[in-house]
């Protein structure tokens, strides 16, 4: 931007106004400026500019030979705390610097002309912009306009010692009244600013300020936005308290997130509520307990009191010598105390995790050891038994002479032992193959009403005694029910479902159903109910899990068998006790194609 | 007169199997597959020898050995059991038996009368 303005009191060629851009302009700019001025320079600059002009050599040397020159400078900025320092060597290189609270304007006259830098804000570097104005009347004005604020500011000394007088020395205090440390106590929650940590000695010294106001204080502080932590010994109603007030700060974030809260309910609230930062209550182990109580606020100020007679109802008679310091070294062991106890109880409840989870492996350990032991029992039984029969009975045959036909019983009972010792073969290979993520399924389109009837005509020829005891239904309302998958091992499903009816019910109704469980459900279900005992609730949970048996028969594989069968099918498995309290059904799912 | 044993054992293929061996060799036997039938049907002081299985439903080889040693105390007992004897509680109360007498199914017949043999202290044939 370039503009120019035409003034009656300086030559027409040199009147103009105009924006120089670039740091190299603007300081050649400013350098101009402080070498054309002759009798007066006056500057008002925001906090950010002593410490930028003190430190910019070029500029400060434009300060110091306009002063040679017997240029009258005055510097009016704000002083703060943190350029108190810069503002005392910019005093050097003016005649006269003065305070004025909250100033930001930034622009520099001299008798004739006129500089305002333009800042980015809070930046603190050289302007990238600065406009220059020599036309008389606006230098006038603005002129005008530094006196008015001149005359409103007050001395750098006086602010000077102002600052100072706030810039305490550091102090170690040691007070013996205990009201009065008290007091000092609630003085420093309430004037608390950023955080407050506090470590109690014991936890009567906690119901102790408890009741004396010193944690609703803190509480109080929390809800302006302090982050407050307190270590203390726990009792059950430090307990107690922790959860009320957990609870407390649910309903203040409810009432907060709802946007309810109004004047009018202040007093429902501990205060205003505009960031609520829960307090932290951790509990100190009975070992780490000290015999001080310490309180640290904006890691500023601490104090430290020390613990006289916990028997005391009241603080001021449990309370012996208090020391109070604002010394950096004090109040930073203080605060490290108070964090290296708060990080130990981090790692004391990661390793009583690490213990939990440790016990829990094992106590997983021992299960998986008695399962172990209790298979080889059941295992050993299950696998011994048949063979006593066969060795028996075909030593006495080897010692029989004559017909065959006279031993014919015999036969029979080396037979069905021998049997059986295949099924419980079958059985544990099975498994071996499921656990070896082997088990192969021969898939191919069948008829699963087919398969079922086939499957109930074998056993009841195979089981012919035992059929005769028990009535088993097939109820299904579909002549022919297709389905993609194998039809030995579907079967086998279906037969260890029966078996284990058969198991456990004594002389009863068992019914197998098939059905869809609704119309339009791609899935078939197939139930095996029956009237027995029921599932014992212990073993429920882990029904189809390998080894589960509550019989004295069996080895406790057919239902994990059956389940792995099923699943690979892309199906599910089931039981339930039935609901008139007679007996269990088990059932599984299957899709009705590929 | 023949020495009279006593088998109780839930598996009926093996009660005839054990019946079948002892018999021809020259023992009375009767066996029940209930250990229930068997407590109310048993004669005390009648039977020489015991042979009892362990895993039985309704009653366990243990709990029917404590309630026939109230009734006989003199008869001998051999155990007879397909389980893994050196696992869990078996062990322990086995090793607890005074009679001391455990055999492993499946146990040959020749094995098994040579133990009866010893126990009873006869030597029939």
């Amino acid at each position: 931007m370039n503009a120019s303005h035409s003034s009656s009191s300086v030559p027409e060629s040199a009147k103009k106004t105009e924006a120089y851009y670039g740091v190299e302009n603007v300081v050649n700019t400013e350098l101009q400026f402080f070498s054309n001025a002759k009798r007066r320079i006056d500057a008002c600059m925001n906090f950010t500019i002593p410490s930028l002009g003190t430190r910019t050599e070029q500029i400060k040397k434009s300060f110091m030979n306009a002063k040679n020159r017997g240029v009258k400078i005055r510097y009016l900025t704000e002083i703060t705390k943190d350029n108190i320092e810069y503002c005392k060597e910019m005093m050097e290189n003016v005649d006269e610097l003065k305070h004025l609270e909250g100033i930001m304007s930034n622009f520099v006259l001299s008798e004739s002309e006129y500089l305002a830098p333009v800042f980015i804000a809070d930046v603190e570097r050289i302007a990238p912009e600065i406009i220059y104005c020599n036309i008389n009347s606006f230098v006038e004005q603005q002129q005008y306009f530094f006196d008015v604020l001149w005359n409103k500011a007050e001395t750098a000394e006086q602010k000077f010692r102002e600052i100072e007088a706030k810039q305490e020395a550091d102090f170690i205090e040691i007070i013996r009244d205990p009201n009065k440390v008290l007091k000092l106590a609630f003085d420093l929650i309430v004037e608390a600013k950023e955080e407050i940590l506090v470590i109690f000695s014991t936890e009567n010294a906690f119901h102790r300020q408890t009741r004396a106001g010193a944690i609703k204080l803190v509480i109080e502080a929390t809800c302006r936005g302090v982050k407050a932590s307190i270590l203390t010994p726990f009792d059950e109603r430090v307990r107690r308290f922790v959860e009320e007030l957990e609870g407390q700060y649910d309903s203040w974030n409810t009432s907060l997130d709802n946007k309810n809260y109004r004047d009018d309910n202040k007093n429902e609230h501990p205060g205003r509520l505009n960031s609520v930062t829960k307090l932290k209550i951790r509990p100190i182990e009975p070992q780490l307990q000290t015999k001080i109580s310490i309180l640290i606020v904006d890691r500023k100020y601490s104090l430290a009191v020390e613990l006289k007679d916990d028997s005391k109802d009241t603080s001021d008679k449990a309370m012996g010598l208090a020391s109070y310091s604002n010394s950096k070294s004090t109040v930073s062991s203080y605060v490290s105390i108070f964090q290296s106890l708060w990080r130990q109880l981090d790692v004391y409840e990661q390793l009583k995790e690490a213990n939990k989870q440790q016990q829990i492996l094992i106590e997983q350990l021992r299960i998986h050891d008695n399962l172990q032991q209790e298979f080889i029992n059941t295992a050993a039984h299950e696998l011994r038994t048949p063979i006593q029969p066969i060795l028996g009975l075909t030593d006495i045959l080897s010692s029989k002479k004559g017909d065959i036909e006279q031993y014919q019983e015999y036969i029979s009972i080396i037979n069905r032992n021998a049997r059986r010792l295949k099924l419980l073969t079958e059985d544990i290979l099975d498994v071996a193959k499921i656990e070896a993520k082997s088990l192969e399924l021969k898939n191919d389109t069948f008829d699963l009403v087919a398969a079922i009837n086939s499957l109930l005509d074998d056993y009841r020829k195979d089981h012919d005694s035992l059929v005769k005891k028990y009535k088993i239904l097939f109820e299904c309302k579909f002549k022919s029910v297709f389905v993609y998958g194998d039809r030995n091992r579907i079967s086998q499903v279906v037969n260890n479902l029966l078996d284990n009816a058969i198991k456990y019910s004594k002389h009863g109704l068992i019914i197998i159903s098939l059905s869809k469980i609704t119309q339009n459900t791609k899935k078939w279900i197939i139930s095996v109910k029956d009237d027995g005992q029921g599932i014992d609730s212990q073993i429920l949970p882990r029904l189809f899990t390998k080894f589960t048996t509550k019989s004295e028969h069996g080895i406790g594989l057919g239902l994990f068998i059956s389940k792995s069968i099923v699943e690979a099918h892309g199906g599910r498995i089931w039981a339930e006790n039935n609901v008139d309290g007679k007996g269990a059904t088990f059932s599984f799912s299957l899709p009705t194609s590929k | 007169m023949s020495k009279r044993i006593l088998i109780v054992d839930d598996e009926a293929d093996i009660n005839t199997a054990l019946r079948e061996i002892l018999e021809s060799n020259g023992f009375t036997v009767n066996t029940f597959e209930n250990p229930r039938l068997a407590l109310d049907n048993f004669k005390p002081y009648f039977y020489d020898l015991l042979i009892l299985d362990i895993k039985m439903p309704e009653m366990s080889g243990f709990s029917f050995y404590r309630e026939i040693k109230k009734l006989d105390d003199k008869m001998k007992v051999c155990i007879l059991t397909a389980a893994e004897i050196k696992y869990g509680e078996y062990s322990d109360i086995l090793s607890s038996l005074p009679d001391n007498c455990i055999i492993q199914k499946p146990v040959t017949s020749e094995d098994l009368l040579k133990i009866i043999y010893k126990v009873i202290q006869c030597n029939l044939k």
